[in-house]
């Protein structure tokens, strides 16, 4: 017996060191002696974190991040982050009390055409470029660039918000450090693109792997297919820009949420399901099936809202509204003045049409997300919820021939993903508000890793991120070691 | 012959282990620090947008290396409930203009007051 163990033991460890890879996320502190993770102040262990400088617990979030990655993703090259934790420099947008640049990462270099490279003329990050290879591509050059900032923990630089080195995620009106390195090293990795939004060229006129799997439901063309006019067009498609990775289709499937719809069964100019906004306060709309005719609310022209359908004052029509779904314009006062004059007016529910389309400052073009803004909220216990302003505009101009819908979850639609069941990418129609492309749509439910702004509900998770790595060709680790042990046992 | 393999086995078991930790001692060498990073250094400028994303270099036997355009770089906000708001983008105006944005109209993508 002890015969057959010994070939069995080493076979283990061999399978595992060949199919689960040697390499490692590794962090190169590349800090000067007592400045950014080498600073000496004096801190008290916290969240799990260990370390008794501010230095120290620094790198120790960074490499516990990086650990985390080690875990997901599979290599025999290790991936090389050369990472600063020095105040970043910026004259055009200094770190103000209210303003602050947290920080950053990206593949160091994109590569093409190297050996063993699944597919010619496309451009791969290049640490997932080493694992293709087996080798190091570019020795004695680091594969991801980290840059964090220091300034963060001072009181000019956010105020009393400073980064929180836990590793339990209770960052309380912290930033939670550990999130954010997590969610910048997955753009090290491949979550990131090389295309110009402004313009749709591309990053030395070769398509990245990402764009390959960017893919516009409108055209129905993916990005390296494209024109680089029709790449720029489709930067701005809200909704309609999705990753086609199979991987990541076959995740959101399971992990993201139903959503509610607003379906309107007549008159037939406008039947049909519509997306919708929801709102953090009121009547749970996950939970409140609401059906009826759409009346739009009439209210007085005054300093509260200068138009008669801003619904900021009481309802001039409350004989009309009672019992059937309010609709309001977006505008002039708080949603929960709105929804507070619709509730006092007998809705059922409260619908509010966005007042921005494309093109106007600050548009996104997805029905928005509403919270209560300044107000308590508490008394409002009927559904609100928000419509597109082209939708709304649609909508109302059928009232008067009696619009009727109800307001339900569609269990074949996901939150964050196309009727097709792709993940939505973050497409806001202007790019002001915020980076194109690169993240998961905000429309996904519960929320991820890799969309445009760090959620406070986040958990430490890799949820449907780790997927879109594999779909660009990152494996993850096969524990066939262990399955081996255990038979020889 | 049983016996020969089980040794050859262990022999590269050992090899196996031995690679391994040569890795793990050039690392604690700390030659790995010799590399330098790529954004900005520590006292230089920080910039978003790098280059027109040009080709970099190609190698003799064509591998193409190119240095991406841009960096996706995470932003925060205080709000005017004094909460952090944070947004990622990837183009100089956008972090401009979310840096720059007067206060009450910050609010986190996912939610609006008004």
């Amino acid at each position: 017996m002890r015969k057959l163990l010994l070939p069995l033991f080493a076979l283990t460890l061999i399978a595992g060191s060949a199919f689960a890879g040697n390499g490692k996320v590794i962090i190169q502190n590349a800090d000067a002696a007592g400045t950014g993770f080498n600073d000496p102040t004096p801190a008290t262990p916290v969240g799990g974190n260990p370390g008794t400088t501010l230095g120290e617990q620094r790198l120790n979030v960074f490499k516990m991040a990086a650990q985390q990655w080690s875990n997901t993703i599979d290599t025999n090259v290790d991936v090389i982050v050369s990472a600063t934790f020095a105040p970043i420099i910026r004259e055009s947008d200094p770190c103000t009390a209210d303003a602050a640049i947290l920080g950053a990462a990206g593949p160091v270099r994109n590569l093409a055409n190297f050996t063993n490279s699944p597919k010619q003329n496309v451009l791969y990050p290049v640490a997932l470029a080493n694992k293709f290879a087996n080798t190091d591509l570019r020795p004695g050059e680091p594969d991801i660039s980290a840059i964090f900032n220091a300034e963060v923990d001072t009181a000019a630089c956010l105020g009393a918000s400073n980064w929180y080195y836990g590793y339990d995620g209770k960052h309380g009106s912290d930033i939670d450090l550990y999130v954010v390195v997590l969610h910048e090293l997955a753009h090290g990795l491949g979550f990131t693109g090389g295309a110009n939004l402004r313009t749709g060229s591309l990053e030395s006129n070769l398509p990245n792997i990402f764009e390959l799997h960017t893919f516009d439901t409108q055209t129905g063309q993916c990005w390296d297919q494209m024109s680089a006019s029709q790449r720029r067009d489709s930067a701005l498609n809200t909704g309609r820009v999705v990753w086609d990775g199979p991987a990541t289709k076959a995740a959101a499937a399971s992990r993201l949420g139903s959503i509610v719809t607003l379906t309107v069964t007549a008159p037939s100019a406008v039947a049909g399901n519509y997306e919708i906004g929801s709102a953090t306060f009121g009547a749970d709309s996950n939970t409140t099936a609401v059906s009826g005719r759409l009346v739009v609310a009439k209210d007085a022209k005054n300093t509260d809202g200068p138009t008669d359908t801003d619904g900021c004052s009481a309802f001039a029509n409350a004989s009309d509204i009672s019992g059937n779904i309010a609709v309001v314009d977006r505008g002039s006062c708080f949603f929960v003045n709105k929804a507070r004059n619709a509730q006092a007016a007998g809705a059922s529910a409260l619908i509010i049409v966005d007042n921005k389309k494309k093109g106007d400052a600050d548009a996104t073009c997805d029905p928005p997300g509403m919270g209560p803004g300044d107000d308590d909220a508490s008394d409002i216990h009927i559904p609100v919820i928000s419509l597109r302003l082209t939708d709304g505009e649609a909508i109302k101009a059928q009232a008067a021939n009696g619009v009727n819908a109800m307001l339900r979850i569609d269990p074949s639609q996901k939150a964050g993903a196309s009727q097709e069941g792709y993940p939505r990418l973050y497409a806001p129609c202007t790019i002001d508000s915020g980076s194109s492309i690169h993240h998961f749509d905000v429309s996904a439910s519960p929320n991820l890793l890799m969309e445009p702004y760090t959620s406070s509900d986040l958990t430490h998770g890799v949820d449907l991120t780790v997927y879109q790595l594999i779909d660009i060709g990152w494996t993850q680790p096969v524990r066939t070691g262990r399955t081996i042990l255990r038979r020889g046992k | 012959m049983g016996r020969l393999r089980s040794l050859s086995l262990l022999a590269l078991l050992l090899l196996t282990a031995s690679a391994a930790s040569a890795a793990e001692l050039h690392r604690e060498l700390g030659m790995l620090a010799q590399m330098k990073p790529v954004l900005a250094m520590p006292g230089t400028t920080f910039t978003i947008e790098r280059n027109a994303g040009d080709v970099n270099e190609v190698t003799t036997d064509g591998m193409i290396i190119s240095t991406p355009p841009a960096v996706d770089v995470m932003l925060a906000r205080v709000d005017k409930n004094g909460d952090v708001v944070t947004s990622c983008v990837n183009t100089e105006e956008a972090a401009h203009a979310f840096l720059h944005r007067a206060p009450e109209k910050i609010t986190p993508l996912r939610r609006a007051g008004e």
